[in-house]
C-alpha cells in the first residue's frame, strides 16, 4: 500500500515538473517576445466542487484582459504594457491555491495577483502573496474575518458579506407602514452566520425589535420547528440567510403552515434561477440581495455601463454574465487604475495607491479601508414581482421599482 | 403550539418510517448495510418528476411506476453485483454498494444536472386547520400512503408464503435450502423489495422537497437510527421508530432550541439503545450473520 502511494506520488510529481518544464518554456518565450508585458497570476478553480464559479471569474478577468490590450494596453509613466493573466487550476483546494500562487510569483514572474473564488481558498492565496508582497486583488472573497487578519496587500472590490446584509435590513425603513419586528434564522455555517449577525445587528440599530434569531443544523430534513418557532414570535418580516436546497424548504414549510409575515427575505439564493422555478408562485415578492446587475446604472474607464458590459460579454462568451463575472472584471479595471496612479509596477507603490484609491467602476464606486475591504461597494436589493427579479434599493444605483409591501400572501 | 409540533413531528415521522423499512429488511435479511439505498430514494424522485414533467402525471399515481422501476434495478443489482461480491465476504458489500450509489448519483447528474425541480401538485401548499394546528395536505397524503405502504410490507412478509421463505432465509440461508428455498432468488427479491420501497419514498419526497441528485441524502442518517431503533429487519418496528425519531425531533427542536434538534435526537437515540440494545422491536438473531 506504502509502495504504490509513494510511487504514485513519484509520478504525479514527474507530471507537474514535466508541466512545469512545459509552462516555464512557454513563459520564456512569452517574454522573448513582448518584453512589455504586465503579468497577473491567478489560481482559480477550474475542477473541483467550485469549478462553475471559478470558470465565471476567469472569465471575467479575461474579458478584462482583452477589453485592456483591445484599447491600447496600460500606461504606465511613459511606457505602455500589454497585460496578459497566467491561470493555474487550484481544483478547489487551499492547499493548491498556495502552491501555486508560490510558484506563479516565484517561477512566472507575475507582477500582481488576482484571487481565487471563496474567502477560504483566498485564505491560503493571500497568506502567500502577502509573505511576497504581491498585492492581491480577490473580487469574491469577502468573508469578513479575512479581512481581520492585518493582510496588507490583499483587496476585495466586492462589499464584505456582513455589509451586504445592512441594505436587506435598510429597505424596512422605506416602507410604510414600518415594520416593527424582525425574525433572523439562517443555516449554522460559517457564511450564513455572519449574516444573521450582521442582519441583527443591522435592525437593532435601525430601531426594529428583532423577536426571533434561530439558526438551523446543516441539512436539516425538515424545518417545521423553525417554522412554527417562527410563527409563535409572529414578526413582521422574517429575513432568512441559507443555501438554496434550506431556503427552498424553508419557504415551502412556511407556506404549507400558513405562516406569512408581511416580508419575507433570502440571503443570495434568489440568483439562482431555478430557485424561483421550484418555488413558482411562493416566490412572489420574496426579496434577495446581490452585487450587481445589468441595469446598474455606474460608470467607470474600460467598461462605461453594466448594460455595455452584459452586451459586450453576451457577444464573447456566449452567454450572460453574473456578479462573479462582474466582479472579476471590476478587479482588473481596479488594478489598472492603481498602477496608473502610482506610475510604477512596484507592489509598495501600487499598494499605496489602492489605499488611496477613489473611483467608480460600472460595477460600483471603490474605496477602501486599512483592511483591503471596499467600503462603498454596493449591494441591492431583489424583489421577485411577477416572477422576475427586480432592483427595489437602493434607489439611484440602477433602474428600480418600488417595493411590494406587504407581500401579497402566495395562494 | 405543543400540539402543533407534535404533529409536525409525526407527519415527518410516517416519512422518516418509509424511507428507512426498505434499509432495514435488506439489512435484516442479507446483513447488507445497502449505502446504495438513498440513491435508490434519489431515483424515485426523479421518476416522479420526470412522470409529472412530461405527462403531467400526479405523483401519486406514479408511485407503482417508481415501486416497480425500482423493484427491477434493486433486484438486478443484487443479482448481478451484491451477491457475487458478497461470496467472499459480506463486508465486501461496503465497498460495492458505496460505488453502486457514487454510479446511481452521477447517472442522475449526467441526465438531469445539479439544478433543482420541484414536483407542484395543485393541492401542493395547501393546508387544512383543527383547533388552530395547521396540517399541510401534502403530508397527510404522505403519512397515510407511508402507513399503508408499511402495512402492506408487514403482510407480505408475515402472511404469505413468499415472506415466510424471506424471514426463513433471514434466520438460516444453509436451512432453508433443505426447504426448496434459493437463498439467492430470495436475497434479490428483498433487496428488490427494499429498493421499491426506497422508491416509493422518494416519489413522495419529492412532492415535499425540492428534487435534486442529493434529495436521498436527507434520509441517510433517519435510515440508520430508525433501522437500528426499531430494531434490525423489523417492519412495524421502523414505521415506530420513525414516528418516534420525527416526534424527537420535533420535541427536542422547540424544546432546546432548533439548533439542537438533531443532536438531541442522537443522544435520546443513544439512551433508548443502552436499555435496549436490540431495538425497541428486534429480535437478537435478526441482522446477525
Amino acid at each position: 500500500m506504502t509502495l504504490t502511494q509513494q510511487n504514485g506520488q513519484g509520478f504525479l510529481s514527474r507530471l507537474r515538473s514535466l508541466g512545469l518544464a512545459g509552462l516555464a518554456l512557454f513563459g520564456l518565450a512569452g517574454t522573448a517576445m513582448g518584453q512589455d508585458t504586465i503579468k497577473i497570476g491567478a489560481a482559480v478553480s477550474l475542477t473541483g466542487n467550485l469549478a462553475r464559479e471559478g470558470v465565471l471569474l476567469r472569465d471575467g478577468y479575461a474579458f478584462w484582459q482583452d477589453a485592456l490590450n483591445a484599447a491600447g494596453g496600460l500606461k504606465v509613466g511613459d511606457k505602455t504594457y500589454k497585460v496578459e493573466v497566467v491561470y493555474y487550476d487550484d481544483e478547489s483546494r487551499p492547499q493548491t491555491s498556495a502552491q501555486l500562487t508560490e510558484k506563479l510569483i516565484s517561477q512566472d514572474k507575475v507582477n500582481f495577483i488576482f484571487g481565487p473564488y471563496s474567502s477560504g481558498i483566498a485564505l491560503a492565496t493571500a497568506s502567500i502573496s502577502e509573505r511576497y508582497k504581491v498585492v492581491t486583488i480577490a473580487p469574491m472573497a469577502t468573508a469578513d474575518n479575512l479581512f481581520a487578519r492585518g493582510f496588507k496587500y490583499l483587496f476585495t472590490n466586492s462589499p464584505l458579506s456582513g455589509m451586504t446584509a445592512i441594505p436587506l435590513i435598510d429597505v424596512l425603513d422605506t416602507v410604510s407602514p414600518k415594520p416593527q419586528t424582525v425574525a433572523i434564522v439562517g443555516m449554522d455555517d460559517l457564511f450564513p452566520n455572519i449574516f444573521v449577525e450582521a442582519l441583527k445587528k443591522r435592525a437593532e440599530d435601525k430601531g426594529f425589535k428583532v423577536v426571533y434569531v434561530g439558526k438551523y443544523p446543516k441539512g436539516a430534513a425538515d424545518l417545521s420547528a423553525v417554522v412554527t418557532a417562527l410563527k409563535a414570535a409572529n414578526p413582521d418580516v422574517v429575513m432568512t440567510s441559507g443555501f438554496v436546497q434550506d431556503s427552498i424548504l424553508l419557504i415551502r414549510q412556511m407556506h404549507e403552515l400558513r405562516f406569512e409575515p408581511k416580508l419575507v427575505g433570502s440571503a443570495f439564493v434568489l440568483n439562482v434561477p431555478e430557485v424561483r422555478s421550484v418555488l413558482g408562485p411562493q416566490a412572489e415578492g420574496l426579496v434577495g440581495v446581490l452585487y450587481w446587475d445589468p441595469s446598474m446604472t455606474f460608470t467607470g474607464p474600460l467598461v462605461s455601463s453594466s448594460a455595455d458590459y452584459a452586451k459586450a460579454f453576451r457577444e464573447k462568451f456566449g452567454r450572460d454574465p453574473n456578479h462573479t463575472s462582474a466582479s472579476a472584471t471590476a478587479a482588473g479595471i481596479v488594478l489598472q487604475q492603481a498602477v496608473q496612479n502610482a506610475g510604477s509596477l512596484d507592489n509598495e507603490a501600487v499598494r499605496d495607491a489602492l489605499r488611496n484609491l477613489k473611483m467608480e467602476t460600472f460595477f460600483g464606486p471603490v474605496q477602501f479601508d486599512q483592511r483591503g475591504a471596499n467600503v462603498l461597494g454596493p449591494s441591492l436589493v431583489i424583489q421577485v414581482k411577477n416572477g422576475t427579479p427586480v432592483i427595489v434599493y437602493p434607489k439611484g444605483a440602477a433602474a428600480t421599482a418600488d417595493i411590494t409591501y406587504p407581500r401579497a400572501a402566495a395562494r | 403550539m405543543i400540539t402543533q409540533t407534535i404533529v409536525n413531528g409525526l407527519l415527518l415521522g410516517g416519512l422518516f418510517g418509509i424511507a428507512s423499512i426498505g434499509f432495514s429488511i435488506v439489512w435484516g435479511v442479507m446483513g447488507v448495510i445497502n449505502l446504495a439505498h438513498t440513491a435508490f430514494i434519489t431515483v424515485g424522485a426523479y421518476i416522479a418528476f420526470s412522470l409529472f414533467s412530461t405527462f403531467g402525471i400526479d405523483p401519486l399515481l406514479s408511485i407503482p411506476i417508481s415501486i416497480i422501476a425500482l423493484f427491477i434495478l434493486g433486484y438486478g443489482i443484487q443479482t448481478l453485483i451484491i451477491n457475487r461480491a458478497t461470496q467472499t465476504n459480506l463486508l465486501l458489500s461496503f465497498v460495492v454498494t458505496f460505488g453502486i450509489d457514487l454510479i446511481i448519483i452521477n447517472v442522475v447528474i449526467l441526465l438531469f444536472t445539479t439544478d433543482f425541480f420541484s414536483v407542484r401538485p395543485s393541492y401542493s401548499g395547501a393546508s387544512f386547520e383543527i383547533g388552530g394546528v395547521v396540517i399541510p395536505v401534502v403530508r397527510v397524503i404522505v403519512f397515510a400512503l407511508a402507513f399503508l405502504l408499511g402495512l402492506g410490507c408487514y403482510l407480505l412478509l408475515n402472511r404469505t408464503r413468499l415472506g415466510q421463505a424471506i424471514m426463513a432465509t433471514a434466520l438460516d440461508r444453509d436451512i432453508v435450502r433443505t426447504m426448496g428455498v434459493n437463498p439467492r432468488r430470495i436475497y434479490a427479491i428483498a433487496a428488490g423489495l427494499g429498493a421499491a420501497l426506497a422508491g416509493a419514498a422518494g416519489n413522495l419526497a419529492a412532492i415535499i422537497y425540492p428534487v435534486s441528485p442529493f434529495i436521498g441524502l436527507k434520509f441517510i442518517g433517519a435510515a440508520f437510527v430508525v433501522t437500528v431503533l426499531g430494531g434490525i429487519g423489523s417492519v412495524e418496528g421502523c414505521i415506530i421508530a420513525g414516528l418516534l425519531y420525527g416526534l424527537i425531533q420535533a420535541l427536542s427542536a422547540s424544546v432546546f432550541g432548533v439548533e439542537t434538534q438533531e443532536i438531541s435526537a442522537f443522544l435520546i437515540f443513544i439512551l433508548i439503545l443502552l436499555l435496549r440494545p436490540q431495538g425497541l422491536f428486534g429480535k437478537r438473531f435478526f441482522g446477525e450473520h
